[in-house]
C-alpha cells in the first residue's frame, strides 16, 4: 500500500513538475508538498544515491552547498541538488523527484542538500546521509529560532550514528554535536593576522565553558565565537582538525588548505568575505572526505571565485551605489556586511532597510535583535547621511542613538517612496551611497537605483 | 555628580534577545540626566554585588533554558539576600524567563520538576517544541506596557502579585490576562525587547524609584517609537 501511495505521488510530482517548469521556468516547492500530502513517508521511499551528503548550519549553507556541488560535478560525478527550491522537507523532495526513476531510484551519483536546521526532524529520521557538514551555529532569527542551544538540540536529538559528521572546529557550539555518537570530522581556519584576544563583536554566543560552565578562555577569536576556546577550570578543548585553512592572505584573498595527507593547496576566496575561508575549506573537506583529486578542486575553486560577489556595485551620474543584501533578523549576518564600511575610503550616505518592509503583513516585528548587531561602522566621519526606513524607523533611530551615533546625520521615512525620493534628491557626485536592504526590500532599493538612474539623464 | 549603579547578572549566559539593551539604555539615558553610571557584571562563580555593596537596579535577563537551571542552582545560595532585598525595597528588573526563578519550580518537557526560589506559588511548564511569540501590550498603574515574548515555557498556578494586566496578547499563560510578578520594587515579566528602551515612561518610573529627583532625560525618537507601536499593537 505504502509503495502504491508513493508511484502516485511521485508521478503527480514528476507531472507537477514538468508543468510547473513549464508555466513559471522556475523552482517550486509545490510538488513536493503535493507529494507529502499524498505520501507522508516519501522522504524515506526513494532510494538515496551512493553518496549523499546534507549541508547545514546558521550561517553558509547555501555558498557551501552550492560550491559543492560545483566541485563534485567537476570531478565527473552527477550530482542531484535543492538549489533551486526550499531546504525543508518539501523542497527536498521536489529535488529528488524530479531526478528520480518511477520506483523512486535517485539517478544522481551524488545528492547535495541544504538542509534547514529546524528540519532536521522531518529529513535525517527519513533516511541516513553519509555526511552532515555544519557551518557554524549562532543565535538567528529570534521567532524561529530562539537560541542557538535549541536549535543544536533540534539537529542534534536526530542525528544517526552512522553519519559522519564534519564540523567548524573553531565553533565551540556546533562542534559538540554528535558527540559520543557519530564520526566526527573538523575542519578549521588558523590564526591570521586579524585574529583578536578579546572579541570585539556584540555578540558571543558561547562565553562559559559548555561542560562546566566556568568562563572560557580563548586562544583567539575570527569572529564572535568563532575561534579557538578552551576550559583553564575542566580542560576543555575543541578536537583536532584533520583539515584546515592556513595563511589567510586579506590582501589578495587567498588562503592555504592543508588536507590530511599532507597536501596543501592555494585557493583564493572572495576577497571581504572572511565566511568564505570556512566555506571552502568545510566544502573541501567533504571532497575530501569523499576521496576527490585534489587538482580537481584546486581548479573548481578557481572557476568559482569569478562569479559576482555578495554586492552589487552601479553608477548613476556621478554617484556610485552598492547595495548589499543584509538578512533581517540575523544580528550576525547584519554585522558583517556593515563590516563593508570600514574598507572604503570616499564619502557616503548609507541607507538602512534592514528592519522588515513587510511588516504589516508578516506582523509587528520582534525588534530585539538590533541591540545584538555592531553599528560601530557607522560612527565613521565619512558617513554624511544615514537613510532609515521602514514602519520600524523610529525603533532602529533608537537603538542607533543609545549605541553612541549622531541623531543629526539620521533621516526617516516611514514611506519607502518618499525616501528614494529624497536619497536621490540628496545625492551628489563623489559620495557614494551604500545601500543595506533584507530581503522583501529589494524592491525599494530598485525604487532608489531608478529616481537616481532618473536624476542622471536629466 | 550623582552614581547610580547597575548590576547585570550572569551576562554571559542571560543575554538574549537583545536584553543587553537595557544596560545600554538606561546608561545612556542617566549620562544624558548628568549621572555617573556604573555597570557591574557579574559571573556565575562570582558573589553579586548587591550582596555586600549597594546596587540601584539589578538586572537579570533572558538565557537558554538549560542554562537556567545552572543559574537557579546558584541562586539559592542567595535566597535570603534575594529575598531580603525584594522586602527592602531594592529595585530588580528580571525579564525572559527570568521570571521563571522567583517562582516555585519549572517542570520541563519531559516531566521532571526543578525547584526555584519558590517566592510565589507559580510554576512553569516547558514546551516540548514550539515556541511562543508574540508582541503585546500590558497595563501597569496607568501606563500602558509593551515587549515581545520568545519562549519555550508558559507559568501557571497562583499569581498574587502580578505586574501587568494584558491588552493584547497572552499573560503568563494563554488563559490568562495577568503576567509577571511586581511586589515592593521586584518586576519580574516574560516580555523582552529591551524592554526599557521599548517603554521609556515606566524607564523613568523605574529610575525615579532609586531616585525620587531624577528628572527625565528623552532620546530622540523613543515617543515615536513608542506611541507608533502601541498604536499599532491597540489597533
Amino acid at each position: 500500500m505504502g509503495k502504491l501511495r508513493f508511484l502516485i505521488a511521485l508521478i503527480v510530482g514528476k507531472v507537477s513538475i514538468f508543468l510547473l517548469d513549464k508555466i513559471f521556468k522556475r523552482g517550486t516547492n509545490l510538488p513536493g508538498e503535493i507529494m507529502l500530502k499524498i505520501c507522508p513517508d516519501a522522504l524515506s521511499r526513494f532510494t538515496m544515491p551512493k553518496t549523499t551528503v546534507c549541508v547545514t548550519g546558521t550561517n553558509g549553507k547555501t555558498g557551501t552547498s552550492n560550491l559543492l556541488t560545483h566541485i563534485i560535478r567537476n570531478s565527473g560525478k552527477t550530482v542531484v541538488n535543492n538549489s533551486k527550491g526550499s531546504n525543508m522537507a518539501p523542497g527536498l523532495v521536489t529535488a529528488l523527484a524530479s531526478d528520480c526513476t518511477l520506483g523512486g531510484k535517485v539517478n544522481s551519483d551524488v545528492a547535495v542538500l541544504e538542509v534547514d536546521e529546524r528540519s532536521s526532524q522531518f529529513i535525517y529520521t527519513k533516511f541516513v546521509p553519509d555526511y552532515i557538514l555544519c557551518t557554524n551555529l549562532f543565535r538567528d532569527s529570534i521567532m524561529r529560532n530562539g537560541h542557538s542551544g535549541f536549535i543544536f538540540d533540534k539537529i542534534n536529538d536526530y542525528l544517526d550514528e552512522k553519519t559522519t559528521l564534519v564540523l567548524n572546529g573553531n565553533d565551540g557550539i556546533s562542534g559538540l554535536l554528535g558527540e559520543n555518537k557519530c564520526n566526527r570530522v573538523f575542519f578549521s581556519v588558523d590564526k591570521t593576522e586579524r585574529s583578536t584576544d578579546v572579541c570585539e563583536d556584540t555578540v558571543c554566543d558561547l562565553i562559559a565553558c559548555p561542560k562546566c560552565n566556568h568562563k572560557l578562555d580563548y586562544e583567539f577569536y575570527h569572529y564572535n565565537h568563532i575561534g579557538v576556546p578552551k576550559c583553564n577550570y575542566c580542560g576543555f578543548s575543541m578536537p583536532q582538525s584533520t583539515y584546515f585553512a592556513s595563511d589567510v592572505d586579506f590582501e589578495n584573498g587567498t588562503f592555504v588548505f592543508n588536507g590530511d595527507k599532507g597536501e596543501s593547496l592555494v585557493l583564493p576566496y572572495q576577497k571581504g568575505n572572511f565566511f568564505n575561508v570556512f566555506n571552502i575549506t568545510g566544502a573541501c573537506a567533504i571532497c575530501r572526505l569523499m576521496g576527490i583529486d585534489i587538482d580537481i578542486i584546486a581548479n573548481s575553486i578557481e572557476d568559482l571565485s569569478s562569479k559576482t560577489g555578495r554586492f552589487q556595485e552601479n553608477k548613476f551620474g556621478g554617484v556610485e551605489v552598492v547595495s548589499m543584501l543584509s538578512k533581517n533578523q540575523n544580528p550576525i549576518s547584519c554585522s558583517q556586511s556593515l563590516k563593508f564600511l570600514d574598507s572604503t575610503e570616499n564619502d557616503k550616505d548609507v541607507v538602512l532597510l534592514i528592519t522588515d518592509s513587510n511588516d504589516k503583513v508578516h506582523g509587528h516585528e520582534d525588534i530585539s535583535w538590533l541591540y545584538d548587531t555592531d553599528f560601530a561602522p557607522l560612527t565613521s566621519d565619512k558617513i554624511k547621511n544615514i537613510y532609515i526606513g521602514g514602519s520600524r524607523c523610529y525603533d532602529l533611530a533608537q537603538c542607533l542613538e543609545i549605541k553612541g551615533l549622531d541623531t543629526e546625520k539620521f533621516i526617516l521615512f516611514e514611506n519607502y517612496d518618499e525616501l528614494a525620493k529624497e536619497v536621490s534628491n540628496n545625492a551628489i557626485s563623489d559620495r557614494n551611497i551604500v545601500i543595506y536592504f533584507e530581503l522583501y526590500a529589494t524592491s525599494v532599493v530598485a525604487k532608489i537605483k531608478n529616481a537616481l538612474k532618473e536624476k542622471g539623464e536629466n | 555628580m550623582k552614581k547610580f549603579v547597575i548590576e547585570v547578572l550572569y551576562p554571559e549566559y542571560n543575554n538574549l534577545y537583545g536584553d543587553r539593551g537595557n544596560a545600554e539604555y538606561l546608561q545612556k539615558k542617566l549620562t544624558l540626566a548628568g549621572y555617573e553610571v556604573e555597570i557591574c557584571e557579574t559571573s556565575l562563580f562570582d558573589e553579586p554585588k548587591f550582596i555586600s555593596e549597594n546596587v540601584d537596579l539589578l538586572l537579570i535577563g533572558p538565557c537558554q533554558e538549560k542554562h537556567q537551571l545552572v543559574e537557579i542552582e546558584t541562586l539559592k545560595k542567595y535566597r535570603e539576600q534575594i529575598e531580603n532585598r525584594i522586602e527592602n525595597g531594592g529595585v530588580i528588573l528580571a525579564t525572559g524567563n527570568a521570571f521563571e526563578i522567583f517562582g516555585d519550580y519549572i517542570e520541563d518537557a519531559k516531566g521532571e520538576k526543578h525547584e526555584c526560589l519558590k517566592f510565589f506559588p507559580y510554576y512553569a511548564k516547558q514546551f516540548s517544541r514550539l515556541r511562543y511569540n508574540d508582541c503585546s501590550v500590558g497595563e501597569f498603574e496607568g501606563m500602558q506596557i509593551t515587549g515581545f515574548k520568545n519562549l519555550l515555557s508558559h507559568s501557571y498556578g497562583d499569581n498574587p502579585y502580578p505586574f501587568l494586566t494584558m491588552k493584547t496578547g497572552a499573560g503568563m499563560n494563554k488563559e490568562t490576562k495577568t503576567e509577571g510578578v511586581h511586589k515592593n520594587n521586584l518586576f519580574a515579566t516574560y516580555h523582552t525587547g529591551p524592554i526599557l528602551s521599548l517603554n521609556p515612561q515606566f524607564t523613568d518610573y523605574l529610575i525615579k524609584l532609586v531616585d525620587n529627583e531624577y528628572v527625565g532625560a528623552e532620546l530622540k525618537y523613543e515617543t515615536k517609537a513608542y506611541e507608533n507601536r502601541i498604536k499599532e499593537l491597540l489597533k
